[in-house]
């Protein structure tokens, strides 16, 4: 293993990467499972925080990653149909439409942000409020679904598209009865990636859904989500490091699971393509 | 082709919902200039340079020292991460057991889908007090630098190993029946082959860090002003735009939207640059 120097370096960062995650995971969860009591999980926050727990907060963020999945969702598997199939658009169209995609998804948290504000809160007039959050979050969201649904379609052999095409199926009868039942595992995968990024937005959500902390009384109202609360305790409560990391650790634990999922999915997904 | 009804209104909806995409892009474009117009309009887009002061509630409209920052702090995850991640891919796919090669890259998956907030939060609390015992105040650009890093190495060694994965087995054969080290097939043959994902990583990692927001504005200390050392409190274009928004009128907003225009234009020319070199570099 120590035969030269590359064998060597390539060790050593793998020590020093591990070690640096290993501490980083391990601060996060010991200084943050303490906090894990059903109490945290089921309570209103108290003293902006502090104290109390965060089930306003597990809605509000309940309702804007699903709301925003579920409206990403078309968008991402039309526009993965339409770079996929030269019968939607053509060749030269499918590479601008990607173009555009990669420009969406490298576009910077704060910038969805104040866009979310001026277009989504002033413009169409939704103010603070949960849609208007969960539209910035789709709108940030889809790029990445999109790369994983057109893998799917991508995959499935041609025979099949070809076959359907011959027998005389609408377009529309083939991607319901046949595209989309064998692509479904890259779909699912794709919906739960969008979940794991709108989860862990911050910027985009503090100009678009608000800092409120009790429970929205409607899609319309204000509400924040774990990663707000995590920066508001962490940046302009003082005192409020505990509650931060037992809100991280919640979040982080939701993420890991999401992956999870994510990686059963895929390696069904795997064993059944042809 | 004749198609039915139902499939024209389909190809209709797909083409519309495909199309939307390139709308989202264009609006935020319109919209970020329309807030920019109002402070573009009454000085000039060379306001934004010719001062070396941000300023704006006095009409110093310089944006140097924060974008001078933004772009520190991205070169200087690449400069740490970068490498970092590349040889943990390395010894991931060429020097791993099986069993350790599958914990090493779920603990990459894992570290890479941690929320930015997260590390912010962790940097704040474990990092700066390290780094303040070395020189105050602790915030500064080498704490950003830092957590950028990390947040770089995953996506880094994550992206190499599927790479690696995809080169093609007679080649490999080929250098072990002439007997090449496995450090010269590595150096030699599979690494110089790789230079498209060399440069489409690179230059993702460069925008993602150019556009972080959150974990830069919890540790880099947030006090405008040059670098002039790593240990100095900095605060990028971003971090910028989050904290003055909040209370910004008039103007000075208009000038946070010149901002982040400015920066995502630069964003945008480097997506358009990687795609330019992703058609003209070609694998050996």
């Amino acid at each position: 293993m120590y035969r030269d120097r590359l064998s060597l370096l390539s060790f050593l960062s793998v020590i020093v990467l591990s070690a640096t995650s290993l501490a980083f995971l391990g601060n996060i969860f010991s200084a943050g499972l303490p906090h894990l009591t059903w109490s945290f999980l089921t309570e209103e926050p108290l003293r902006s925080g502090r104290e109390g727990g965060i089930a306003p907060i597990l809605v509000s963020t309940f309702l804007i990653v699903g709301l925003a999945s579920v409206l990403a969702f078309p968008i991402c598997v039309a526009s993965a149909i339409a770079l996929t199939d030269r019968d939607f658009l053509p060749a030269s169209l499918q590479i601008r439409i990607s173009n555009f995609i990669d420009l969406l998804a490298s576009v910077p948290s704060i910038v969805f942000g104040l866009f979310g504000n001026i277009f989504f809160c002033q413009i169409l007039g939704l103010s603070f409020s949960i849609v208007s959050g969960a539209l910035t979050l789709a709108c940030m969201a889809i790029p990445i679904m999109i790369k994983v649904a057109e893998e799917g379609l991508r995959a499935i052999p041609n025979d099949i598209k070809l076959g359907a095409e011959a027998l005389g199926l609408s377009k529309f009868t083939a991607f319901i009865r046949i595209l989309f039942p064998i692509a479904a595992p890259a779909f699912a995968m794709a919906i739960i990636l969008g979940l794991g990024r709108a989860m862990a937005e911050t910027a985009a959500l503090l100009f678009t859904s608000g800092y409120v902390d009790r429970y929205p009384e409607s899609l319309w109202d204000s509400g924040r989500t774990l990663s707000v609360h995590i920066y508001d305790l962490a940046m302009n409560i003082p005192g409020g490091d505990d509650a931060a990391y037992g809100s991280s650790t919640i979040l982080v634990i939701g993420i890991l699971l999401i992956n999870i999922i994510f990686s059963m999915i895929a390696r069904n997904w795997k064993v059944r393509s042809l | 082709m004749s198609r039915s009804t139902t499939d024209r209104i389909f190809i209709f909806a797909i083409r519309c919902f495909a199309g939307l995409n390139a709308l989202v892009v264009g609006l935020i474009l319109v919209f970020m200039a329309k807030e920019s117009w109002p402070v573009l309009q009454h000085y000039g887009l060379s306001a934004f340079f010719s001062t070396s002061s941000w300023n704006p509630l006095e009409q110093s409209f310089g944006i140097g020292p924060l974008l001078v920052t933004s772009i520190l702090l991205a070169l200087g995850s690449l400069v740490i991460g970068f490498p970092l991640g590349l040889l943990y891919g390395i010894f991931v796919h060429f020097y791993a057991p099986p069993k350790l090669q599958v914990l090493l890259i779920r603990q990459a998956e894992i570290i890479s889908s941690i929320p930015s907030v997260v590390f912010g939060l962790w940097g704040l609390v474990v990092l700066v007090p390290q780094i303040l015992t070395l020189h105050p105040p602790g915030t500064s650009l080498i704490a950003g630098i830092l957590i950028l890093s990390v947040m770089t190495w995953p996506i880094v060694a994550l992206n190499f190993i599927s790479a690696f994965r995809h080169f093609p087995q007679d080649q490999i054969l080929a250098s072990h029946s002439l007997s090449l080290s496995k450090s010269r097939l590595i150096r030699q043959i599979i690494l110089p082959s790789q230079t498209r994902v060399f440069y489409s990583t690179i230059l993702m990692q460069f925008t993602r860090s150019l556009g972080e927001t959150m974990a830069v504005l919890m540790v880099c200390g947030n006090v405008v002003q040059w670098p002039t050392s790593l240990f100095d409190s900095v605060r990028p274009v971003t971090s910028n735009m989050a904290l003055e928004m909040a209370y910004a009128q008039g103007l000075h907003r208009s000038s946070l939207f010149v901002s982040g225009l400015i920066l995502l234009i630069l964003v945008f020319a480097l997506i358009e640059l990687s795609l330019f070199l992703k058609k003209t570099v070609t694998n050996v």
